[in-house]
């Protein structure tokens, strides 16, 4: 005879031991591994590349502006918006027009008096306002040469610092990305490992292993162990993307602002949530006994769990939400969520998580004696009020 | 509680004891004050047709189900869920992991009945090996023939040295050479002192290897005791002859034909008939080559205490379906 604790971690490590000889739990973590190194390398790989590269076109016409002194004025100040200019020069107008239309240069300038610029409509806005610039900042140059101005007085004015820019709120875009990869995270994981507990569930009443295991245990631990067993693999698929993100911050990468105290934090509901909805899942997979039938008797709570990401995604600030964060079965995807954007309190985290323990308790007990009555009642698909009320 | 042992407390060996079992599912009642006792060395059938409520009762021992009223004793007191689950049970529906290795599947069954590593694996060797299955103890329990997926299951209630062994129809769909291989498992086990109790529908075949039966129909137990005593207490008596005999051949006062088969007849003799009488209306009508007086069968006891024979037709499948069970 074995005790409780015993019998729950013997069942959980066969759950994890035939894991562990599946391909497609092997399959799952590798392709989430590679997709969050991917994830985590690539930005920074591309990172060089970021500067657009513009070809302008140049008409000198007659105009007497100086083209060099012009040129190098241009390549300064797109310079400044992060690109980098070609010139070349075009021997009049109507083929500079040609060039833009035909996509040849995105850009030419036709230096007439007053100068203009050609561009396709609706394109290379930015480019336009540089160059529409650099003849503005020109024709100044000229001007104060003009005026009797030396070339180093001419510096001295042009060289005076530029007006600095100070972004507001700029963690909440990124707050919000952190938000909706959590809830993503946490959905697809507990809807996966709520369909393998009851499919599990439902096989073993099936094929009557049930009846000879609870010959030799009780009914606790086999459902706390599959329970347990599959809530381990599934964290070790979740480590397995994490697992990059790790050795990122380690090596004195930067992650996206709110991820990391979200994760810390939402990992408590985190467990919560996976605790909460797999108890659930087991018990109602004991209601049936075929492993197509596991699917459809998870799906009241495939609905709950749905919602509660959606409410967890896209607003996790709203009123709603702030409602839904004490909701036992939509915290565990709201709760992380609000974190990330910053939009939880103290006070309701810890209200929301005693909550959420309290749902784990209650969930615990009805599942157990849900599945304890289901289990060894064979032969048809049955319905919880039946169970509870027999 | 020692890991992985009953406590006994007497000198004697442990009996089982059911006493006064009803179980009612919704307004079916499946067990009507069914009592069973199973004493120590001795090979105990749990015998009646399908629907009877065997399984039931068997589900109600081990706890899987709770009854309505009435008491499962062990070694004179009131059976605890670790008696209950030093006990091995086999269930009629075999049961285990298919896509898991017989070997491990058994450790794991002896590891969870308390055992060490090392001795359920030691065990689990020693009863494969003695059940022809050492060397596909590394296969999948879903690579085996259905005979060899049953021994496993044999070796999975026994993997821990039960003592008590209960077996739910364990002759059914088994072929000869697979009975007489279980017959001296279940001959192995109560040589040692040790309990069993094994259920079946099928009286012929399990008639030589009862030593005590309790005969169940319909909820209620309708004949128990020592099956040698029964027959011998029996006033009944039976006439065999290797000939088919013909509904006239014999004076209905003196003896009927309860039976024929390609073997001959079976002639139920009126109380106080001279059975050599019988005989020599018989062979006035054919050559007799063998021929014997006889106790009854399992089956002509059931149908003299039933009221009707094992294989009619009855009220319901026993125990594929429990409609409102209640475990513990």
């Amino acid at each position: 005879m074995t005790s409780w604790w015993e019998a729950t971690r013997l069942v959980a490590a066969r759950e994890l031991r035939q894991a562990a000889r599946s391909k497609g739990l092997w399959a799952t973590a590798i392709v989430l591994l590679l997709g969050s190194a991917a994830a985590m390398v690539l930005p920074d790989l591309l990172a060089d590349d970021d500067r657009d590269r513009y070809d302008v076109a140049i008409v000198a016409g007659d105009a007497t502006i100086e083209l060099d002194a012009l040129e190098s004025v241009i390549v300064q100040i797109v310079d400044a918006i992060d690109a980098d200019v070609e010139l070349s020069q075009a021997p009049d107008v109507d083929a500079a027009r040609q060039q833009v239309l035909d996509e040849d240069v995105d850009v030419a300038v036709a230096l007439d008096e007053p100068p203009v610029i050609l561009v396709r409509a609706g394109t290379f806005d930015r480019l336009v306002g540089a160059l529409r610039q650099a003849l503005a900042t020109q024709a100044l140059i000229d001007g104060l040469v003009d005026a009797g101005l030396s070339a180093d007085e001419v510096d001295a004015l042009l060289s005076a610092p530029p007006a600095e820019v100070e972004e507001l709120d700029t963690e909440r875009e990124s707050r919000q990305g952190a938000a909706f990869v959590l809830s993503l995270v946490a959905y697809v994981l507990i809807m996966l490992l709520m369909v393998a507990v009851a499919n599990g569930v439902a096989v073993e009443k099936g094929n009557r292993i049930s009846e000879v295991l609870l010959a030799i245990v009780r009914p606790g631990p086999l459902l706390f162990g599959k329970v347990i067993g599959l809530a381990v693999v599934g964290c070790l698929h979740l480590a397995a993307g994490a697992l990059p993100v790790v050795v990122k911050v380690l090596l004195g990468g930067n992650l996206p602002e709110g991820l990391g105290q979200a994760v810390a934090g939402g990992a408590v509901w985190f467990a919560l949530g996976i605790a909460l909805y797999l108890l659930l899942a087991g018990a109602l997979g004991a209601l049936v006994e075929r492993q197509e039938e596991a699917s459809s008797v998870v799906t009241p709570l495939s609905f709950v769990l749905i919602a509660a990401y959606f409410a967890g995604a896209t607003s996790a600030d709203s009123p709603v939400a702030a409602v839904l964060a004490y909701v036992p079965f939509t915290s565990p995807m709201v709760m992380p969520s609000r974190i990330a954007v910053g939009a939880a309190s103290g006070v309701e985290m810890v209200v929301s998580a005693l909550l959420s323990v309290v749902a784990v308790v209650v969930a615990a007990r009805v599942a157990g004696i849900v599945y304890r009555r289901a289990i060894v009642r064979t032969g048809r698909r049955l319905k919880v009020r039946d169970v509870l009320g027999s | 509680m020692v890991p992985g042992r009953s406590v006994h407390t007497g000198a004697v060996p442990p009996s089982l004891v059911a006493r006064g079992i009803h179980q009612r599912f919704g307004d079916r009642v499946v067990l009507d004050g069914v009592g069973l006792e199973v004493p120590p060395g001795r090979v105990v059938g749990l015998l009646g047709p399908n629907g009877a409520g065997k399984t039931t009762l068997m589900r109600i021992l081990f706890g899987v189900l709770t009854p309505d009223t009435g008491a499962v004793e062990w070694d004179g007191r009131p059976a605890t869920d670790d008696d209950r689950r030093s006990w091995g049970y086999m269930p009629q529906e075999r049961g285990l992991y298919r896509d898991m290795p017989v070997l491990e599947q058994l450790v794991w069954i002896a590891r969870l009945h308390g055992l060490s590593t090392a001795d359920g694996r030691a065990r689990a060797t020693r009863l494969l090996e003695q059940l022809g299955l050492a060397d596909r103890a590394e296969d999948k329990v879903q690579d085996l023939s259905g005979g060899m997926a049953q021994r496993v299951q044999l070796a999975a209630a026994m993997v821990h040295e039960p003592p008590l062994l209960v077996l739910d129809e364990p002759f059914a769909g088994l072929d000869p050479v697979a009975v007489a291989f279980l017959s001296d498992v279940i001959g192995e086990h109560v040589a040692a002192g040790r309990n069993l109790l094994f259920s079946s529908h099928q009286l012929d075949l399990v008639e030589d290897l009862c030593e005590d039966i309790t005969l169940i129909d319909r909820g209620r137990v309708v004949l128990s005791g020592n099956l040698a005593q029964l027959r011998a207490a029996s006033e009944e008596r039976y006439l065999r002859v290797s000939v088919q005999v013909e509904d006239d051949w014999v004076d209905p006062a003196l003896a009927t034909v309860r039976s024929r088969s390609a073997a001959g007849s079976r002639l139920r003799l009126a109380p106080g008939t001279d059975p050599g009488a019988v005989l020599d209306l018989v062979r006035a009508h054919g050559r007799v080559d063998d021929f014997g007086v006889e106790a009854p069968s399992l089956s002509e006891l059931f149908l003299d205490a039933a009221g009707h024979p094992v294989d009619e037709p009855n009220a319901s499948d026993d125990g594929a379906e429990v409609d409102a069970g209640r475990a513990p």
